[in-house]
């Protein structure tokens, strides 16, 4: 009896630190409070890999190269990531921001992340587009030279928010998954019943 | 008088300098065969990779700068030491073995004057003549601790981090750094510098710690004494050992013109850090800084604007407000603009807004900014 308790507990366990890889297939699917569409097959990482906020993270040749990270549902209060030290701050949205707010938000919580003096975190050319979305460029560079090159496609509705991040090495990388990236962020769409 | 005072003291600090015996000569290179050369080649690929750093501020007149203080400090030395800024924002520097220097761009934004940059590049200089890097090779080697020394030679993941190498490879001990501290101090006493500020440095530190409740997780506290004490060890030093010294120099206008022009860009980083308290205290140091009023103010918007609340909005309101009239940059109305819009004062936003498109030159983000005034015109 005691063994199965803690066979039950180990499993129970197992399944809170959030599970394996799975795979997401190309298809409509309900991530979060979003709905998209993938044209792609993508590796779906297991929850406890996942950022704070994020409801998930995608991959095709694993997240050194290349991944999608989804937040669907950020509200008044909310930091993308969990701050790395106990005296380090992250910014956390506020539901008046603006665009221009959030790319500020989102460069400085990938800047902390990534640990500052580590990486070199550059967002730029913010395009406003319709229906309170909109789009701008982050880019890192490593201190070692690496490059990665990242767009994020995000969306206001009642005071509240939605974020895709599309990060890729420069390199061959970014180009090769950055079409199934934009249609992605193109079919995103708040699911209404999710509200 | 005074004079003769100082200068017979500078002499006397210089003899005693020059009689301490440092560990290596000038010039000083590994014998071959040997652990330190090892060592020394892991330094030199971190100095490397400092050097094609991203984040590295390649200025050369502010390295020649940095250089010149450097060499007052230590003469016959000048040559092994090669200095390297990077981008930053928390207060740090370190030195490696074979003479690499590198300072983070939040050490100079905190400083006063060349006075405290000598006292604190000059506890760099003693690291390296005492060759404390290759003593903890060596101690960790005898620890068992090698292994995770090891794997910042060959690991992707080492060169990854390599912006924090010299900081976090080998954790000089207490005692190396009590003793850098007081070698350091000598040092700028010899070079005519003011030694009491070297404890005005960390000071300054510790009152930040103490305004921001933090301590235990910076990087340079968890190898380094406390600020507090440290501070007022190195003030009772000076006074004890250095009280000959009259009108000594604090180079608080030398600092301020070479310094000056990078710190917008210093502040920049520490307020894309998000630490307001540490940010709000470092604000208030620089009211008087070489950063011109009209950046200052605007500073002080972007931080109050970053806080986000519907208070801190109205003070960023105001903070811009001074920034303008104080010849700030331009993107002081735009950032009005936001702000209000934030409020939800949107006539009053998009009238900043309009001003900013309607500066001498069009900004890169016009279309942004049209944008914004589109979608709240009508609200």
């Amino acid at each position: 009896m005691r063994t199965l308790k803690l066979l039950i507990a180990f499993f129970l366990l197992q399944a809170c630190a959030g599970g394996s890889y799975s795979l997401l297939p190309p298809g409509e699917h309900r991530i979060g409070q979003l709905l998209v569409r993938s044209d792609a097959a993508w590796n779906r990482l297991p929850a406890k890999y996942q950022p704070l906020e994020a409801d998930a993270v995608l991959t095709r040749h694993g997240t050194n190269l290349d991944s999608i990270i989804i937040f669907s549902d950020l509200r008044a209060g909310d930091a993308l990531f969990r701050a790395p030290s106990s005296y380090r701050g992250m910014p956390r949205f506020e539901s008046t921001m603006l665009p221009q707010d959030i790319m500020e938000l989102t460069e400085s919580s990938f800047r902390i992340r990534l640990g500052e003096g580590d990486a070199r975190v550059a967002v730029d050319d913010l395009r406003i587009l319709p229906g309170d979305r909109f789009e701008f460029a982050m880019n890192h560079t490593a201190s070692n030279g690496f490059r990665i090159r990242g767009i994020v496609h995000g969306g206001l509705y009642s005071g509240r928010a939605w974020l895709i991040v599309y990060q890729a090495a420069a390199d061959h990388y970014f180009d090769l998954s950055k079409q199934d990236a934009l249609a992605l962020f193109a079919s995103a769409r708040i699911n209404k019943a999710g509200i | 008088m005074n004079k003769i005072y100082r200068y017979c003291s500078v002499l006397m600090f210089a003899a005693w300098q020059t009689s301490a015996a440092a560990e290596i000569p000038p010039g000083y290179q590994p014998a071959s065969d040997t652990d330190e050369e090892s060592l020394w080649y892991a330094f030199d690929r971190g100095e490397s990779l400092l050097k094609h750093s991203p984040l590295r501020v390649s200025d050369a007149a502010l390295e020649r700068y940095l250089k010149s203080v450097l060499c007052r400090l230590t003469p016959d030395y000048c040559d092994d030491f090669r200095i390297y800024v990077t981008l930053n924002p928390e207060f740090n520097a370190a030195t490696s073995g074979n003479g690499a220097l590198h300072i983070w761009s939040g050490m100079l934004l905190r400083l006063d004057n060349e006075a405290q940059l000598a006292a604190l590049l000059g506890h760099e200089v003693a690291h390296y003549l005492n060759r404390d890097a290759l003593r903890q090779w060596r101690t960790a080697k005898q620890t068992g601790a090698i292994a995770s020394v090891l794997s910042f030679g060959i690991s992707p993941v080492g060169d990854l981090l390599s912006g924090g190498f010299f900081a976090g490879l080998l954790p000089f001990s207490q005692s190396q750094e009590l003793a850098a501290d007081a070698q350091g101090l000598k040092m700028m006493a010899a070079a005519g510098y003011n030694p009491a500020e070297a404890a005005v440095v960390w000071q300054n530190f510790a009152d930040e710690q103490a305004v921001a409740n933090i301590g235990k997780g910076l990087l340079i506290m968890s190898t380094h004494p406390g600020s507090a004490g440290r501070s007022e060890r190195l003030r009772r030093q000076a006074q004890d050992t250095y009280s000959l010294i009259k009108n000594a120099d604090s180079g608080h206008a030398a600092y301020r013109q070479a310094i000056g022009r990078f710190l917008p860009r210093f502040l920049e980083e520490q307020l894309k850090a998000r630490q307001p308290d540490r940010t709000a205290f470092l604000l208030q140091r620089l009211r008087h800084s070489a950063i011109g009023s009209g950046d200052w103010h605007f500073y002080r918007g972007e931080h109050l604007r970053h806080i986000g609340s519907e208070k801190h909005l109205l003070q960023a309101v105001n903070a811009y407000q001074s920034a303008i009239a104080n010849n700030g940059p331009a993107q002081a109305l735009r950032n009005t603009g936001y702000a209000l819009i934030r409020l939800g004062k949107y006539s009053e936003a998009i009238v900043y807004l309009q001003r900013y498109l309607a500066g001498p030159t069009p900004p890169q983000d016009g279309g942004v900014v049209l944008a914004t005034i589109e979608k709240y015109r009508d609200r």
